[in-house]
C-alpha cells in the first residue's frame, strides 16, 4: 500500500475499518518475516477525554487502591501499611522496621513487587486498551513475577480510570515505515536481549550496540513487555517517540535510549504494529498430584503457604494490628471477605460469600475444596484458561507451586488438624 | 559541695566513655530503629498465649498491666482499640474460666460469691459487646457462647450458636466443639455430645481439651 494512502487510512479510519491483508513475499533464500503490508484494524485517533470521566477516574484509582503497587501522577502514595510495593522495596533495602533476622528471612523469600511500573506519563497508552485491560488483565511482562491482578471491575469504571490515565488527545499517527527493516533493527539493536515478541518467529537476541550497565540491563530485562501487545497498548505516535528516547517520554522508564533514529523508530514501530501474529497459545494447566502418604501438620502448611504468601492480603486487622489487606477488609474492587489466613482459627472461620454470609473454605467448588480450587485457578489463569466464577489466588502473583498445593490438600484430607499447641 | 570536683570529673569520664562518635550514634539510631519493640503488643500476645496454656490468672495479670481502664466497655478510642479489645477479651475469658474467682481490682476481687457473680456478669457483657461489634468473627461467637454458658439458662442459646458453626463447618477451635459438647450434655443430648467430642479430638489439639465436666 502506498505510504500516503496508509496515512490517509489512519487519519480517516473509522472505529473499526479493516483493510484486506496482503501476503508477505519472501525473497529467495530468505525466511519470510510474516509481515502483512496492510494495516491491522485502524481505530479513530482518540480525542480528549471527558473531564467528568477524568475526575471520576481519579477517585476510582484511589478506590481500587491502585497506589498500593503503582506510583501514579496525581495520586498520593498510601501509608506504608497499605503500600505493598513500598514495603517490599524497604525490606529489600534493609530499611524496613524489623529485626535483622526477620529482614534476612523476608529478603530470602521476596521475589515480587521490587519493581512495579509507575503510572506516570501514561498518555502514551491507548485509552481503549487501558479500558479493556483493567477488567480482564493478563500478563504483559513475562519476566516480572507479579502481574496486574484480575480485578472485579465493571467496564464503566475501567473506562473512567482509562480517561484519568490517558486524558489527552492522540497525536497524529506517524508515517508508516518499513516493517521488514524494523524487524531487522529489533534484532540488530539488541531489543530481544530484553524483550520477547510472542506470536512471530523468534527474534535473534543480539547484544545492544553499546553495552549497558549491569543494573540497567537487569532492570530492562525484568520490566520489558512482550512486544506483541505493543500495538494495542500504545498510541502509534507515542510508540515512535518511545523507541527513540524512552526517558524523554517517561523519565523513570527502564528502557534506555539505544541511539535509534526517528526513521529507524518508524520502521520498528511499523513492524510492531503490522507483523502478523500467531494467536496467543493456550498453555497447559498442570495436574494436581495425588495427596501425600505422610502426615502433614498445620505448622508446615502455614510456613509454606499461608504465612509466606496469603496472609499479606488476608489477615485479621486485630491480630496484625494494622491493615488486614484487600482479602480481609475489601479492596481492589472486591467486597469485604473477612478471610483471615494469619491464624488457624481464621482459616477455619471461612470467608464471607457474595451473599454476605460466612462459608467454609473447605466445601467443594469445581470438585475441590474451595481454597484449593482458587489456588488451582491461578495456574489455569497463567495458562490462559481462567476459570469462570473462581478467581485465581494469589491475586496477580505467580501460582503456588503444585507441591505446596498438594501439601495443603493432604492436610485438609487428613482432618485439618491444628496439632498440639 | 565537698566532692563536686570529683563528681564532675567522674561524670565527664563516664560521658566520655558513653557518648559515641557521630558514626556510632548513627549506627545506634539505626539499630534502635530496627529493634523497636511494641511492648503493649508483646504483652497482649503473651497474655493470649498464657490463656491458651490454661494460665488464666497470669494471663489476666499481664493483660491488665498495659490497660488500666480495661473494665470500660467502650475501649480506647485511639488506634490502640484493637489491642485493647484483645487484652480485654483475654481478661474476660480468664474470668469465665476461673468462674469469676479472679482479682480484677477494686470491687472486683473475685473473693465472695457476689464478687464472682459480678465478675462473670462483667465478662459476659464484654464478650457480648465485642461479638455484637464484629458479627462476622466466628471466634468471638464461640467466646460469646462460652459466656452464655456461665449464665443461668444460657445453655440453649450457646448450643444454638455453636451448633450453627459446627453444621456450617465454621467452628474455629477445638475448644468450640468441647463447649458444644458440654452444652449438649447439659441439655441431655448425649449422642450430640459424643459427636462434638469426636470432632474436637479430630483437630488434634490434645484430648485434655476435649472433655466435659
Amino acid at each position: 500500500m502506498p505510504r500516503g494512502l496508509f496515512i490517509v487510512a489512519l487519519l480517516l479510519g473509522a472505529c473499526e475499518s479493516e483493510a484486506p491483508p496482503t501476503e508477505a513475499v519472501a525473497e529467495p533464500g530468505q525466511t519470510a518475516p510474516a509481515v502483512v503490508e496492510a494495516p491491522r484494524p485502524v481505530r479513530a485517533p482518540e480525542i480528549v477525554a471527558d473531564a467528568a470521566a477524568v475526575k471520576h477516574g481519579q477517585a476510582l484509582v484511589s478506590q481500587y487502591q491502585c497506589n498500593r503497587c503503582h506510583d501514579i501522577t496525581g495520586v498520593e502514595p498510601p501509608e506504608l501499611d497499605y503500600d505493598c510495593a513500598g514495603c517490599h522495596q524497604q525490606i529489600l533495602a534493609g530499611t524496613f522496621e524489623a529485626t535483622p533476622q526477620e529482614l534476612a528471612q523476608w529478603q530470602g523469600r521476596l521475589h515480587s513487587l521490587d519493581e512495579v511500573p509507575s503510572l506516570t506519563h501514561t498518555d502514551r497508552f491507548s485509552r481503549v486498551w487501558v479500558a479493556s485491560f483493567l477488567p480482564d488483565a493478563h500478563d504483559v511482562r513475562p519476566n516480572l513475577p507479579a502481574s496486574m491482578p484480575r480485578f472485579a471491575m465493571p467496564s464503566q469504571d475501567a473506562e473512567a480510570i482509562a480517561a484519568f490515565l490517558v486524558p489527552s488527545a492522540e497525536a497524529t499517527a506517524p508515517e508508516v515505515g518499513d516493517p521488514e527493516r524494523g524487524r531487522a533493527l529489533l534484532e540488530s539493536e539488541g531489543c530481544a536481549s530484553c524483550h520477547r515478541m510472542s506470536g512471530v518467529p523468534s527474534l535473534a537476541a543480539h547484544p545492544t550496540p553499546e553495552p549497558l550497565a549491569a543494573d540497567v540491563f537487569a532492570r530492562g530485562q525484568k520490566m520489558a513487555p512482550d512486544l506483541r501487545f505493543a500495538r494495542d497498548r500504545m498510541r502509534p505516535a507515542a510508540m515512535v517517540e518511545w523507541i527513540v528516547d524512552p526517558k524523554a517520554v517517561k523519565p523513570d522508564a527502564a528502557m534506555p535510549a539505544l541511539g535509534v533514529t526517528n526513521s529507524e523508530a518508524l520502521d520498528i514501530a511499523s513492524y510492531l504494529l503490522q507483523a502478523e501474529l500467531e494467536p496467543v497459545p493456550v498453555g497447559e494447566v498442570p495436574v494436581l498430584p495425588p495427596v501425600l502418604e505422610r502426615a502433614v501438620t498445620y505448622a508446615e502448611v502455614h510456613e509454606r503457604i499461608f504465612g509466606k504468601i496469603c496472609r499479606h492480603c488476608h489477615s485479621d486487622p486485630d491480630v496484625v494490628i494494622g491493615d488486614g489487606g484487600p482479602g480481609y477488609d475489601g479492596g481492589f474492587g472486591f467486597r469485604k471477605r473477612a478471610f483471615d489466613l494469619s491464624t488457624y482459627e481464621g482459616l477455619r472461620s471461612g470467608s464471607l460469600g457474595d451473599d454476605g454470609k460466612r462459608r467454609s473454605v473447605f466445601k467443594d467448588v469445581e470438585g475441590q475444596p474451595r481454597i484449593i480450587a482458587h489456588l488451582l485457578a491461578r495456574h489455569a489463569e497463567v495458562a490462559g484458561q481462567p476459570v469462570e466464577g473462581v478467581r485465581g489466588m494469589p491475586l496477580g502473583l505467580p501460582p503456588i507451586p503444585m507441591d505446596d498445593i498438594v501439601l495443603l490438600k493432604t492436610w485438609i484430607e487428613q482432618g485439618r488438624k491444628k496439632g498440639p499447641a | 559541695m565537698k566532692f563536686s570536683g570529683a563528681v564532675v570529673a567522674s561524670l565527664l569520664v563516664i560521658a566520655g566513655m558513653t557518648v559515641p562518635s557521630g558514626a556510632d550514634a548513627c549506627l545506634r539510631m539505626k539499630r534502635r530503629r530496627v529493634q523497636k519493640v511494641d511492648h503493649k503488643l508483646q504483652d497482649v500476645n503473651r497474655a493470649e498465649h498464657l490463656l491458651a496454656k490454661g494460665q488464666g490468672p497470669r494471663a489476666a495479670k499481664v493483660a491488665r498491666k498495659r490497660f488500666k481502664k480495661f473494665t470500660a466497655a467502650t475501649g480506647e478510642p485511639d488506634s490502640g482499640k484493637a489491642l485493647f479489645n484483645r487484652a480485654q477479651r483475654t481478661i474476660a475469658l480468664a474470668t469465665l474460666r476461673s468462674d469469676g474467682a479472679i482479682d480484677l481490682g477494686k470491687g472486683m476481687r473475685g473473693k465472695t460469691p457476689e464478687q464472682r457473680m459480678g465478675n462473670l456478669a462483667w465478662a459476659t457483657s464484654i464478650l457480648e459487646i465485642q461479638a455484637a461489634a464484629e458479627p462476622d468473627n466466628m471466634l468471638l461467637r464461640t467466646y460469646l457462647a462460652e459466656a452464655l454458658m456461665h449464665q443461668p439458662g444460657g445453655d440453649a442459646q450457646a448450643v444454638e450458636l455453636l451448633s450453627q458453626l459446627a453444621n456450617d463447618d465454621l467452628m474455629p477451635t477445638a475448644r468450640g466443639f468441647a463447649l458444644l459438647a458440654q452444652g449438649q450434655q447439659r441439655l441431655g443430648d448425649v449422642s450430640g455430645m459424643d459427636l462434638s467430642l469426636q470432632r474436637c479430638r479430630e483437630l488434634g489439639e490434645g484430648d485434655d481439651i476435649c472433655t466435659v465436666a
